[in-house]
């Protein structure tokens, strides 16, 4: 905490260090917090971008004693509300795929391999993706971003209690989901 | 995964991807923004010294006789600097262009060399691009017509396909870096008013013309066109972007060879009898969709590949895995016994659209090292270039 408050003065002062460093400090979660959201990297990329660029240009405006982490992980989340919103009112997906350039995919070349390894990330970042959006938000926030309950509810304004019924409901269905797979 | 802890564990530990490329560009753009923020906060203070020297009246006469030299000098340099050189010189010595051969630094996750040759109205005939490090490894593409050739060489595989819309989007990267492309594309914004350029010329035979091209809408960027004088066609096209105050050389495209004879070698791959060849122009590959949905073609085609892997049909199933030959499905999946489909789920859509795959849950019973296994697999399911009626597996299962 002493440490992000004198990263923050410093930022303040425009010290390009501390930017990179509270970048390296707190990208990975922002990340995992923007592909749980979004269920695509790229997406959550771009929303990484946005929140640094924005931090840096309201550096001389954040207050050094306030939550650094939080005050990202809140911008993060509402971000990537924003470009979900998008999407929900058919924002064009063929623009996205229209990017791919000599995306021919190579076939595995080993899958045994594949076969006896361990679940993957990527098996869970997938059941994550299956969850609704509310559930998914709630339990990145909780777990990624290490907002309370109470401050969940406020971003998300609703009850205390909508909140940890969200959270709740989306670790029984991924338990579910992710059951089936065990091996025996 | 058992207890609610073990889960709540393995998704605040979930590994993200990382992409040095991404850090560059993030840091780089929120650098730029710190810079602006800063001199926006010391525009909006009182300049307390530029208050005093203007309180003094000696002083004020200096600073006016500093600015009028400076303005002076200023203007002095420009005159002696500019040359008889104009943009449409360059569009049209590329009228000439019949082939380019081009290097691209650094590579990053793109191409990093390519060879094209074209016809006289300037259109693509033939093109060939090195991609060192994509996410399928290092790659080889050769291009003609309507007919690719894809070498994935850290995979040891080789793809052929004929098809209209792969094509094109070879064709559009092909072009995206010539010479001809880049110039218009940079005559284009100047007439647009997106970009302001600014000529530097030595009086020095056969020093290069510079073109300093700025950004209206970001200033943090800057392009630098080196210009042959003789020739007035591109040599070498530099990018800088503003980092810690300084603009600094993030990549560069070199033109090397205009108008050489490319030998027709350069354009066949070059390919060791070992790798495996996936000709997707001389055999029908995946399952036909027919009146199907694209949920229900892809729920089938994970289905039957597993069905034939239970029956040891390897043809079958390399037909379904991206026409895979037998011998080689044999040789990577004849070492599992595979003995029972417990359950098939529903599609999604992969999380990285552009791959445009759905990917199915299986959940299959196999035999491996004496001991049976129950595992769920999620193959890549999508239509196969080419051939927009059949579906296929792609990269993996």
């Amino acid at each position: 905490m002493i440490e992000d408050c004198e990263l923050v003065r410093r930022l303040s002062q425009g010290d390009r260090d501390a930017l990179k460093r509270i970048y390296e400090q707190h990208k990975l979660d922002l990340l995992r917090i923007g592909s749980c959201m979004l269920a695509s990297r790229t997406d959550a990329e771009d929303c990484l971008h946005d929140v640094f660029v924005s931090l840096a240009a309201n550096s001389t405006r954040i207050r050094p004693d306030g939550n650094l982490k939080g005050y990202l992980v809140t911008a993060m989340a509402n971000r990537a509300r924003d470009r979900l919103r998008g999407r929900n009112r058919g924002r064009p997906t063929a623009d996205i795929a229209g990017e791919a350039d000599c995306d021919f995919v190579a076939p595995a070349i080993d899958p045994a391999t594949a076969m006896i390894a361990e679940e993957t990330d990527e098996r869970l970042y997938r059941a994550i993706s299956t969850l609704p959006a509310e559930q998914r938000t709630v339990i990145s926030l909780r777990l990624h971003g290490e907002l309370t309950f109470e401050e969940i509810a406020r971003l998300e304004k609703v009850s205390n209690n909508t909140i940890r019924s969200r959270y709740r409901y989306g670790l029984d269905k991924l338990r579910s989901s992710l059951g089936a797979g065990v091996e025996r | 995964m058992n207890s609610a802890d073990e889960l709540e564990d393995r998704i605040k530990h979930l590994r993200v991807m990382t992409d040095d490329a991404v850090d560059q560009r993030i840091l780089a753009d929120a650098s730029a923004a710190l810079l602006k923020a800063q001199s926006v906060l010391l525009d909006a203070r009182p300049s307390s010294v530029w208050r005093n020297i203007m309180r003094n009246q000696w002083a004020r006469l200096a600073a006016g006789l500093l600015i009028a030299a400076t303005i002076g000098t200023f203007t002095f340099h420009r005159q002696f600097a500019t040359v008889a050189y104009a943009l449409e010189q360059t569009l049209e010595a590329n009228l000439g262009l019949r082939s380019i051969h081009i290097c691209v630094e650094p590579a990053g996750s793109g191409m990093g060399e390519s060879w094209a040759t074209f016809d006289e109205n300037g259109n693509l005939l033939r093109a060939k691009m090195y991609f060192p490090k994509t996410e399928d490894g290092e790659k080889e593409v050769v291009w003609q017509g309507d007919k690719a050739e894809v070498w994935f060489k850290t995979k040891g595989s080789v793809l052929v396909l004929r098809d209209k819309a792969a094509s094109e989007r070879i064709a559009k990267e092909a072009r995206a870096s010539d010479p001809k492309t880049i110039m218009e594309k940079l005559y284009e914004a100047r007439s647009k008013g997106k970009v302001s350029i600014e000529t530097q010329a030595s009086t020095t035979e056969g020093v290069p013309i510079r073109l300093v091209v700025s950004f209206t809408d970001s200033p943090e960027k800057r392009e630098i066109y080196q210009i042959d004088p003789q020739t007035k066609l591109v040599e070498k096209l530099q990018k800088y972007h503003l980092v810690d105050g300084e603009y600094k050389l993030t990549g560069s495209i070199e033109f090397l060879e205009y108008n050489q004879e490319i030998p027709a070698a350069t354009f066949a791959l070059d390919i060791p009898a070992n790798v495996m060849r996936i000709d997707w122009t001389s055999q029908e590959v995946g399952l036909s969709k027919g009146d199907l949905t694209d949920d229900q073609i892809a729920v089938k085609a994970a289905r039957e590949f597993f069905e034939a892997l239970i029956a040891k049909d390897f043809g079958r199933a390399g037909q379904i895995y991206s026409g895979m030959p037998a011998k080689e499905m044999e040789e990577l999946f004849g070492k599992i016994e595979f003995t029972r489909i417990v359950s098939v789920g529903d599609p999604t859509p992969h999380s990285d659209a552009r791959t445009r795959f759905l990917q199915v849950p299986c959940v299959v019973e196999f035999r491996a090292g004496g001991n049976t296994h129950v595992k769920t697999f999620t193959p890549n399911i999508r239509p196969v270039e080419g051939q927009p009626d059949r579906w296929l597996i792609g990269g993996g299962i």
